[in-house]
């Protein structure tokens, strides 16, 4: 009586949203997380067979990471934090692929934290490389990416000593490096959304291997999916002013009151881009505020209104050829538009934008632009 | 053997049996031989050696017989002799009677002689019998065809004592005891109105208990008081021996994992709930009373929400609805994290996990099933053994055990602080029945997760979400305030809004008066700007 239609309806109907679940979706996605491998970093660089990859996958041994305190094997001092698996493949998927076989564990990209990409593989071309980043979604997106002076495998194999995992490390001082304005800030997913709005023209980090530490510092410049050059720590910082991406650093000018030098350190920066005149070529007006305080001299202690003004103008000269200087390269050097300017007229002057759209190239390096910097200074320490 | 069985049950005896339907048989009416009452009485309570009957004469003539009926036990024996006996028996000589008033005698007995409190009369034998097995005595005189009920009930009970399934940190202490007429009293003390009506059933063909419908005339909506009433007299059960008989033949949705009526053993929180227009269903011989209809958010309340600062209370309310999703999703949420989306883990943490469960034969399903199945067993185990066996097994089962299993790699220790956390989150719930019901579900949780990941446990919260919306408690939506949603309530939701800012009562009880307080402030404003008129 009780056990009327009603219930009976109900389990069935329970029963067919239980069976729902085991077909339409994937239990066989289910995998206990110690039979994962976490990948911290892939390497890519051009093996020297011809025309194929050399991946480096950065590998860390948990057991040894975590330090052998419980479980029941292992746990040896010893034990390498981390290891380096290479394979040779025409892609990155059929290196993973590769590995695979090699080892009994599924590899996961989701916690990648870095892409480095070897100098003679990026000369070569870059967009089969970043093919793969762009398509799956199990590459973490936040990791970081950059171009290795050098061969991209040295830098997984490098042998850290402060932090365990060599990706870590490397994530760690890509942080710091941003933080001083000298180093291309953005994770993959921005570098993968630039490349592919500019159609292949990308600013990228750079990063030189030593023995067990790595110089991160200066920039790479991609020109249609190659490698075209690099620029150094300075022409990055003045671009970062163009681009109003500093956040930090410092600038080191000579002491106006004598043979010393001064730091100045920077707490933010402003900038405003205008569009002066639209005439064949586009003429620009940039103006920069840079505010920060004085935190070392190396000449004395007191430091007046008057010093204080010499200091401030002697910084904004000092920007402002880093500027230049940044300008001058990619206008001159490598001829690509990595300051935005053509993102600029179309977000903002879209008609304007539709005369220099298809020669935009070639106009780019005539383009003049004028740069006026302010530098503030807020706080001199506490000794006047 | 056979001879013996027929005597035993021969039909003569089972046709005075009560009638089924529980009220007394009043048809068959009591003689004027006494005698012959009896034996008529000896006759119901056939074999029932629990019944003393005492015979007497009425003062020093030994004129007036009489005899008393009581069950062993169930009476106060010194009302009995104190207040019957003797005031009969002694009492009378000091006063010179007129012996023969005929039928005023009668009257003279219950209106002048018996210093009795409670006395009743009756005339038919069903209600004289269940006289006797509620625990009154029954008196009867000779030559008169009624009797009297005198109320002597007094039997071995426990006091008032504090609750222990709902401990406060600051409120009353009083908890309802067993008795049904000390706990009625209980919620009496607390609400003196005489519109707090009490409307007793009995339930139960054996147990004949009874059953009490408390609600205040003029808040409670009369027509949830009918369908409480309606739906006690449809249950026709051989026993009621505790209010989850009642509170599960009465709720509207058996399959639901969420009761759907309030139970409690706090007067404190029975007098709130009358007040905020709920019905409360009192049941002898149990202290916990129920309340209707009930809403889902109120099942989360503790009295203290109340008691203490609304800052507070708010915190506390808002820590118990963390916990209560804990309860039921944590070893689900780690497994799906951990098993198929271990991306959205931060990769330290990652990296930890992975390195302490190296070398754990079990998948974190199985792992996380025995894990939650073995925390039950120990708490079942706890709460069996008596007090201070409980706490030592606590520790035994929670820390020796765990630790041991830890270290010999069976289990990854990560595993034992989700299954702790789960196990501690449950117990912050402050009613027992919901806690249960929350752990239960973890299981499903669990199983969802194992299939489906995060997907599984989505599905698994769509699907209560869709319940607890359509489910509902005497005509009052379980999820309200927020399904028929109403904004001045939810300052008495998920927190507790100030006291002088709840000015009206819920309206999931659908109340007559919904004035919770007077607005002082706007008669204040009404009188100013009388006396402004004035002027």
């Amino acid at each position: 009586m009780i056990l009327s239609g009603k219930f009976f309806r109900r389990c069935l109907l329970f029963l067919l949203a239980a069976l729902a679940f085991a077909f339409a979706t994937a239990c066989w996605d289910y995998r206990d997380i110690d039979k994962r491998i976490f990948v911290g970093g892939v390497g890519i660089d051009k093996s020297a067979q011809d025309g194929r990859l050399e991946i480096s996958f950065l590998i860390p041994v948990v057991r040894a990471i975590a330090g052998g305190e419980g479980g029941g094997g292992g746990g040896g001092g010893g034990e390498k934090p981390v290891i380096v698996e290479s394979t040779i493949a025409d892609t990155i998927t059929e290196g993973a692929r590769n590995l695979a076989l090699r080892l009994n564990r599924d590899l996961f990209f989701e916690h990648m934290r870095i892409v480095i990409i070897g100098e003679e593989a990026a000369r070569q071309g870059m967009e089969e490389i970043i093919n793969p980043f762009m398509r799956q979604t199990e590459f973490n997106r936040r990791s970081r990416i950059a171009i290795s002076e050098g061969e991209a495998g040295k830098i997984m194999g490098i042998k850290t000593t402060i932090e365990k995992l060599p990706s870590a490390y490397l994530e760690s001082i890509y942080g710091n490096a941003s933080l001083s304005g000298k180093f291309v800030e953005g994770d993959l997913g921005d570098f993968l959304h630039q490349i592919h709005e500019s159609g292949g023209n990308a600013l990228v980090g750079k990063v030189i291997p030593g023995a067990d530490e790595v110089n991160i510092g200066g920039g790479a410049v991609v020109k249609h999916f190659k490698l075209a050059g690099w620029l150094s720590e300075e022409e990055i910082q003045g671009i970062n002013f163009f681009l109003g991406k500093i956040t930090g650093g410092s600038i080191t000018v000579d002491d106006p009151r004598g043979k010393g030098k001064c730091t100045f350190v920077m707490l933010n920066a402003h900038r405003r881009l205008q569009l002066i005149s639209a005439g064949a070529v586009p003429e620009f007006q940039l103006k920069v505020l840079a505010e920060g305080n004085v935190v070392e001299t190396t000449e004395g202690v007191s430091m007046d209104v008057q010093d204080e003004e010499i200091i401030e103008r002697l910084v904004s000269e000092k920007i402002r050829t880093e500027i230049f200087k940044g300008i001058a390269r990619l206008q001159n050097d490598y001829r690509v538009d990595l300051l935005k300017l053509g993102e600029f007229l179309h977000r903002y002057h879209p008609k304007l934008w539709r005369n220099y759209e298809d020669r935009w190239e070639d106009i780019f390096p005539d383009v003049r632009i004028s740069v006026s910097v302010t530098a503030d200074i807020k706080n001199i320490g506490v000794t006047k | 053997m056979t001879d013996v069985f027929s005597k035993l049950f021969s039909g003569k005896k089972r046709d005075i049996y009560f009638e089924r339907d529980m009220s007394p048989d009043k048809s068959k009416k009591l003689k004027k031989d006494i005698k012959e009452n009896e034996k008529e009485i000896h006759e119901y309570l056939y074999d029932c050696d629990d019944v003393i009957t005492r015979d007497f004469y009425m003062g020093q003539a030994q004129k007036h017989e009489m005899a008393l009926m009581y069950i062993d036990g169930m009476v106060n024996k010194g009302d009995v002799q104190e207040e019957i006996m003797k005031s009969l028996m002694l009492l009378s000589r000091q006063t010179p009677l007129e012996y023969s008033l005929g039928q005023n005698f009668f009257n003279m007995v219950k209106e002048g002689l018996l210093t009795a409190a409670d006395v009743k009369e009756v005339d038919n034998f069903g209600e004289a019998v269940l006289g006797i097995l509620s625990g009154d005595t029954i008196l009867f005189i000779d030559k008169f065809e009624k009797a009297l009920i005198i109320s002597t009930r007094g039997w071995e009970k426990r006091g008032v004592q504090e609750p222990t399934t709902e401990a406060v940190i600051r409120g009353p202490r009083e908890g309802f005891t067993e008795t049904y007429r000390v706990n009625v009293a209980l919620i009496r003390r607390r609400i003196k109105d005489p519109n707090l009506k009490v409307k007793t059933v009995k339930l139960g063909r054996h147990t004949r208990t009874d059953v009490g419908v408390l609600f205040i005339q003029g808040v409670a909506k009369p027509t949830v008081v009918d369908e409480v009433l309606k739906r006690l007299n449809t249950i026709d059960m051989a026993g009621v021996l505790e209010s989850g008989y009642i509170e599960q033949m009465i709720e509207g949705d058996w399959l639901s994992p969420f009761p759907q009526l309030r139970r409690t053993e706090r007067p404190d929180v029975v007098a709130a709930g009358l007040i905020e227009g709920n019905v409360a269903i009192v049941t002898d011989n149990t202290p916990f009373v129920l309340l209707c209809p009930t809403t889902f958010l109120s099942l989360f309340q503790s009295p203290e929400d109340y008691y203490e600062r609304w800052y507070i209370a708010s915190m506390i309310r808002l820590l118990r609805f963390a916990a209560a999703f804990f309860a039921m999703t944590f070893p689900a949420l780690y497994i799906a994290m951990t098993a198929f989306h271990p991306g959205m883990l931060p990769t330290d943490l990652a990296l930890s996990i992975a390195a302490t469960r190296e070398g754990v034969p079990f998948s974190a399903v199985v792992e996380a099933v025995v894990m939650v199945f073995s925390l039950e067993v120990l708490r079942e185990a706890g709460v069996r053994l008596p007090g201070p066996i409980g706490q030592t097994i606590g520790i035994v089962g929670g820390l020796v055990v765990g630790e041991a299993a830890v270290r010999a790699g069976i289990v990854s220790p990560i595993m034992v602080i989700v299954v702790a956390v789960n196990a501690i989150s449950s117990f912050a719930i402050p009613n027992y029945s919901v806690a249960i019901g929350f752990r239960l579900l973890t299981f499903i949780f669990i199983i969802l997760a194992a299939i489906a990941g995060l997907y599984g446990i989505m599905m698994g919260l769509l699907w209560l979400t869709i319940h607890l919306v359509t489910l509902k408690s005497f005509g009052s939506h379980y999820l309200s305030p927020f399904v028929s949603f109403r904004f001045s309530e939810v300052k008495d939701s998920f927190v507790r809004g100030p006291m002088p800012s709840m000015e009206i009562r819920p309206g999931y009880t659908r109340p007559e008066d919904m004035d919770r307080m007077n607005d002082r402030r706007h008669d204040n404003m009404e009188k100013a700007e009388d006396e402004n008129a004035d002027k």
